[in-house]
């Protein structure tokens, strides 16, 4: 993050600002995925969605966790998330117990399941130039709530909102509400990037998960081991600062095989871009955004992170998600023993 | 010219001076073919603000058939300039040149110099020259203010001989001189000069092939010179000969048909209601450009401040695209080099920059913004001897160069004649800011594959077949690039990571003509021709443009009558052009945040066609009472792209509600006569103007084909007002009324159009306090109040345009020391940018677009907020050494003196839940060092 600022400042050639908090560092509730079964599907194929979350609050300000999700707004104006608020708003809002209305779909928990309408494609006009591959977007939206999911008001910017013990509606440290866009094609399709675990310092280590079986925490209570199979770190008294503390290179193990064309356009010879988000619950790393392959340039092999230990002992998550520029992702988690 | 070496100097032995050829020096005054061969650092008028007194010029009244004899002013009382100590003690000898303005009562009101030799010489002459008094020069025996060059040479006194052996005493002296043609500055041979002696005798000799005559060893006293040549004009002057003394003269010989006006202030008035020139001293000068020539237009009223370094052109409230800059005429796509470095032409190829705000007249078209035009400058041939005095007797055949160097770029010129009549310019510039700009980019985590660079590069070759044509031939382009591999992506885009390639290019090559067919009839004829291009690409994402425009522009000035003068224009742009697009569908300004970009996919489009957009225009310069001038015109376009014609009737007026002197008066006889008084001008102007579509707006796939025009019509209204002889006052209300703009909205079908529904207006005031230049200060007080709206369609909320500033406020001056010092300061005090707030909680101020794993901004009110007030100091010194061969000249230029931490934007983090601001650039030295010959 804060290089990629520095190279926004530079290219704006502007001057300097102060830092702000860097989405690596989970330190409030976050998402940091959301994953499609089928990032491209085929008109009335079915699509399950899973939400990676994290409740980085402090202990004592952490609340029980409320997901919802809803779906129902297919090929708003323009493929824009905002034109399916006026749909939304314009459907009769179900009684309570009752069934959603037709084409609306409501759900609770870290997963969802979504069957796209079967004339998503035929449904719109079709694409100008005859060389481009048609398509259409059904949206599915959450909410990820320290509190209670309740309805809102167009005043509140989204359809839920999410209140407290006391009922005071609760900001963005402890509420998150956002979109996933499913993307149709008759043909064409498009997988989540194959990750392969977790390398820590050049070393192959044990993951915790990968996917959808990172949803939840993870019970286990590993331990440091001669093998280096569970990384484990010193701690750091400066408290993951890059320029006190030691750096431990980190990386997902990826293959450049993951990287698929891109062949809904006219013109051929782009690939998928790739590239990683790195988080941490507690520490920090010095490259948080990393490019795994470009669509002009192709695979970009140097895609690690260096990891700042915290100067908090204990197990800690670190997450890597890798997402591509068409829908797709995946991730992979590892806990790290600060000693 | 120095005495020749046995003739003792005269009084206190150390001072002579000649004027340079009277009848030379009326050249100053006849119009821009007369006096631009000669100068190259003019202090005219500007911004004259339209400096619209209706002044009678040659080309403006038809010629008298009884043609007015002038006779040029003397001098009565010569003060002698006391030799400077330093230069003394260096056994330095010099020469200045000096323009004199001449009142009518034949008083020196102003001494600037021209010419300067430094060590104290300047000053010592411009000192003296002030206590001058000259009998007036008249014409048809009425006194009239006048303009002439002086040179006062300082020569030093031999050593004194040994009290042993006297030198004897002389006796005679010499004459000689040397004979030009006026205005093309070429030696006139062959003339027969008669010289009568003080007895009364006549001695006839004829001027050699480099124009130059003498008679030697002749005795002291007064001679009547008398120069005659077929197809020129006779001249005849005085001329004192003193024992022991060379007098060299120079007589500029005017053609027959050149009229004899003389023009001592003003400019021809525009045939817009404002146009605003600024003159090479104030462009290379106002403090806070870099001496560039393009950035100093954003201290004029009416230009609003660019945000951060974004080189834009925003005038009178218009989005950026609505303005066009010009060279000679033929628009050009870009002006500024890579955020507004630096513009695309450097200063020293420019003549003159006008600009105009609004209501500009029917030969400009296709915007509906503002202009601006950059007149390109004659290569420069004229001699100079040592120390940069002029070197009379040499001829008109020079050579010159130029190098200079500053933390952004080099460039070099050289100019020079190639045969008789014909010289030529060259001129590249390249930037060297790669050379610290790519470790700045590889420590930010990108890959430099093509470090950030740009050139740009002029050649003109330009030639005078007649006294009253011209013909110039150029070629001129500019070049920006760079490409990046950015590694590390930004986390509120992760688009903006990949690989990144940038750049814009043009060259054109353009053939200017200008002639006078006849007193009545004048042509000028520019045809051009190149190739631009754009590239960008980012990741997926891909534009490219390449377009081959041929652009013809043709006029036809007739002089009708008395007080009308028709001016008849035909312009053409054919250009082919080839576009691909690959990218998603860009918000357009005023609509929400559409989310990252890196997940939507892309439309492609790729076209290939030719814009053919003729047009045809006509309008009337009519003078139906004196002091009143009213400029109606119509334009006609046609853009076969839109399928659509435009007419754009347009009308400005002048009215001298106080006149500078009486009708039937002249001016110089009303200064003459006490009679002159401060000018007071009213000024107002309605108009039609229309601007096509842009190509993304009627493209198939990402516009809607068949839209019309952009349609504004601009009014404006205001006064000018003379406070002192040197104090301009300019006040100019405006008001654009938009209609038919392309705006896009939801359609029937549930996706987004685009249609003509879109209306606006800008307001506003624009005042102009202006010292006009002299010997040593210009400066100018400006300030721009305006609010711009605009709605995407009837009823639609109405919203302020990103770029409005209510208030801009620019003071700026700059004051020659002496000595080759020069310093200036700007200060500018302007409203903040505009911002669109997110939502304030207990909203979420965001939305988490999870297949981009970034957040998108829920926002409020379009551009609602405004951000702190913008203040900031700038400061300026030049110095320039003149050496014998050549000058050297440094500048220090100090952008935001004391620092001010100036808001640009609001920066936020990753869910938008904080912010901060950006600020813009601190206290920024930068230096430039120049040498030239």
């Amino acid at each position: 993050m804060r290089r990629a600022a520095l190279l926004l400042g530079v290219v704006a050639a502007l001057g300097c600002a102060p830092e702000l908090d860097v989405p690596s560092e989970v330190q409030s509730l976050r998402v940091l995925g959301v994953q499609k079964s089928k990032p491209y599907a085929r008109p009335g194929e079915a699509v399950d969605l899973a939400v990676l979350w994290h409740d980085g609050r402090p202990p004592e300000l952490r609340t029980p966790v409320e997901v919802a999700w809803f779906s129902g707004c297919v090929n708003p104006p323009a493929d824009l998330f905002y034109g399916c608020f006026q749909s939304l708003a314009e459907a009769e809002p179900p009684a309570p117990g009752a069934p959603p209305p037709p084409g609306f779909g409501f759900g609770t928990g870290d997963t969802f399941a979504v069957t796209l309408p079967a004339d998503v494609l035929s449904s719109r006009p079709p694409p100008t130039d005859p060389e481009i591959v048609p398509y259409g977007t059904a949206f599915v939206f959450f909410a990820v709530c320290g509190g209670t999911i309740e309805p809102g008001t167009a005043a509140d910017g989204f359809p839920l909102v999410c209140r407290g013990p006391s009922g005071a509606l609760l900001g963005s440290r402890d509420f998150v509400a956002g979109y996933s866009t499913i993307y149709a094609y008759e043909s064409v399709s498009n997988a989540n990037p194959a990750i392969g675990g977790f390398r820590f310092n050049g070393v192959d280590v044990d993951t915790d998960c990968v996917g959808v079986d990172c949803l939840g925490p993870d019970d286990t209570d590993p331990q440091c081991s001669a093998t280096g199979a569970t990384p484990c770190v010193d701690a750091c008294a400066a408290d993951g600062d890059p320029a006190e503390c030691p750096g431990y290179s980190i990386t997902p193990v990826l293959d450049p095989s993951i990287v698929e064309p891109d062949r809904t356009q006219p013109s051929r010879g782009y690939s998928e871009q790739l590239w990683i988000a790195y988080y941490v619950e507690r520490g920090s790393v010095d490259r948080e955004l990393r490019l795994v392959s470009d669509a002009v340039k192709g695979w970009r092999p140097e895609f690690a992170t260096q990891l700042y230990a915290p100067k908090e002992k204990g197990p800690m998550y670190v997450w890597a998600v890798v997402r591509d520029n068409r829908g797709g992702q995946n991730w992979t988690r590892m806990k790290v023993i600060v000693r | 010219m120095l005495p020749p070496p046995s003739f003792p100097a005269r009084a206190r032995g150390f001072v002579r001076s000649r004027p340079i050829g009277w009848l030379a020096l009326f050249a100053v005054g006849l119009g821009s073919t007369g006096a631009r061969a000669q100068e190259d650092d003019r202090s005219g008028a500007v911004p004259s603000g339209g400096s619209g007194a209706v002044i009678k010029r040659p080309g403006d009244a038809p010629p008298d058939p009884k043609k007015a004899v002038v006779v040029p002013p003397k001098l009565v009382r010569f003060q002698e300039a006391p030799y400077p100590k330093e230069a003394q003690e260096q056994g330095l000898q010099g020469s200045v040149v000096l323009t004199l303005t001449i009142d009518a009562t034949g008083k020196v009101t102003a001494a600037e110099v021209k010419e300067g030799a430094g060590h104290g010489f300047d000053e010592a002459a411009q000192a003296a020259a002030l206590g001058f008094e000259f009998e007036p020069a008249t014409r048809d025996g009425k006194p009239i203010p006048v303009k002439i060059l002086y040179r006062y040479d300082f020569t030093l006194r031999p050593a004194t001989p040994p009290p042993d052996a006297p030198p004897p005493a002389p006796t005679t002296g010499n004459l000689s001189g040397t004979l030009r043609i006026a205005g093309a500055e070429a030696p006139l041979a062959g003339a027969e000069v008669s010289v009568t002696l003080p007895d009364g005798s006549v001695r006839k000799v004829t001027a050699d092939a480099q124009g130059r005559w003498s008679l030697e060893g002749v005795a002291p006293g007064k001679y009547r010179v008398r120069v005659a040549a077929p197809g020129y004009e006779t001249t005849s002057e005085d001329e004192i000969v003193a024992a022991g003394e060379a007098t060299e003269v120079v007589y500029r010989v005017v053609p027959e048909a050149e009229g004899l006006e003389i023009d001592v202030v003003g400019d021809k008035p525009p045939r817009e209601v404002t146009r605003r020139t600024l003159e090479r001293r104030e462009i290379s000068r106002i403090p806070g450009t870099g001496g560039d020539a393009l950035r100093s237009i954003q201290s004029l009223p009416g230009v609003a401040r660019p945000p951060g370094l974004a080189g834009l052109l925003i005038v009178r409230g218009s989005a950026p695209q609505d303005s066009l800059a010009f060279i000679d005429g033929t628009g050009v796509p870009l002006i500024y080099h890579f955020g507004g470095l630096s513009s695309v032409v450097p200063t020293e190829l420019l003549d003159q920059i006008d600009f105009y705000p609004g209501n500009f007249g029917v030969r400009y078209g296709r915007l509906m913004g503002g202009i601006v035009d950059v007149k390109l400058r004659p290569p420069n041939t004229e001699c100079r001897g040592d120390y940069g005095k002029s070197k009379e007797a040499a001829g008109n055949d020079c050579f010159h160069g130029l190098a200079q160097l500053d933390l952004i770029d080099g460039r070099l010129m050289l100019e020079g004649p190639i045969t008789d009549g014909w010289s030529f310019l060259v001129a590249g510039r390249r930037s060297w800011i790669d050379a610290w700009i790519t470790p700045v980019l590889e420590e930010a985590g990108a890959g430099v594959t093509s470090a950030p660079v740009y050139y740009d590069y002029q050649a003109i070759v330009e030639a005078k077949p007649t006294a009253k044509s011209r013909f110039s031939l150029r070629a001129y382009g500019s070049d920006d690039r760079f490409e990046i591999l950015i590694e590390d992506p930004a986390a509120q885009e992760p688009a903006f990571g990949g690989n990144l390639t940038f750049g814009t290019s043009f060259v054109r090559v353009q053939g200017l003509y200008e002639t006078e067919l006849s007193r009545r009839v004048s042509l000028s004829t520019m045809i051009a021709t190149g190739k631009s291009s754009l590239g960008f690409s980012l990741g997926t994402f891909k534009f490219e443009v390449d377009v081959y425009p041929v652009d013809i522009n043709s006029e036809f000035a007739l002089k009708a009558a008395d007080g009308l003068t028709f001016n008849a224009g035909y312009e053409l742009q054919l250009a082919p052009f080839d576009v691909f697009v690959r990218a998603p569908q860009p918000p357009r300004p005023g609509e929400p945040d559409p989310g990252p970009f890196v997940t939507r996919p892309p439309l492609e489009t790729q076209v290939s066609d030719t814009a053919f957009r003729p047009a045809w225009y006509l309008d009337a310069e009519i003078t139906p009472a004196y002091g009143l001038r009213i400029v109606p015109g119509f334009r006609v376009d046609y853009a076969r792209d839109t399928g659509h014609a435009d007419f754009s009737p347009r009308v400005v007026a002048r009215y001298d509600l106080v006149s500078p002197f009486d009708e039937g008066d002249t001016e110089a006889e009303a200064y003459a006569g006490g009679r002159r008084r401060m000018r007071t001008t009213v000024k107002g102007g309605v108009g039609l103007f229309h601007q096509p579509p842009q190509f993304q707006e009627t493209d198939e796939v990402f516009g809607t084909p068949g839209l019309r025009s952009n349609r504004a019509v601009h009014y404006s209204l205001g006064v000018e007002q003379e406070l002192t002889r040197w104090i301009d006052l300019s006040v100019e209300g405006f008001y654009k009324d938009l209609t038919q703009q392309v705006s896009r909205g939801e359609n029937l079908a549930g996706g987004f159009s685009y249609g003509n529904n879109g209306l606006g207006s800008t307001m506003g005031l624009e005042t102009l306090l202006k010292y006009k230049p002299d010997a040593r200060f210009f400066g100018w007080l400006a300030y721009t109040l305006s609010r711009s709206v605009r709605q995407d369609g009837p009823g639609e909320e109405e919203y302020l345009i990103q770029f409005d500033q209510t208030h801009n406020l620019t003071l700026l001056g700059s004051y020659r020391l002496g000595r080759g010092w020069e310093f200036g300061a700007r200060f500018r005090v302007i409203s903040g940018g505009l911002d669109t707030p997110v939502l304030a909680p207990p909203a979420l101020p965001a939305l988490y677009a999870a297949d981009a794993g970034a957040y998108v901004p829920l926002q409020g009110e379009p551009f609602s907020r405004r951000l702190p007030l913008f203040h900031q100091l700038d400061l300026r010194v030049d110095k320039r050494w003149q050496f014998r061969q050549w000058a050297l000249s440094a500048y220090l230029d100090v952008q935001n003196a004391y620092n001010n931490a100036a808001v640009e934007s609001l920066l936020y983090n990753y869910d938008f839940s904080q912010s901060t601001v950006q600020t813009g650039l601190p206290i920024l030295p930068s230096i430039g060092v120049r040498g030239e010959f």
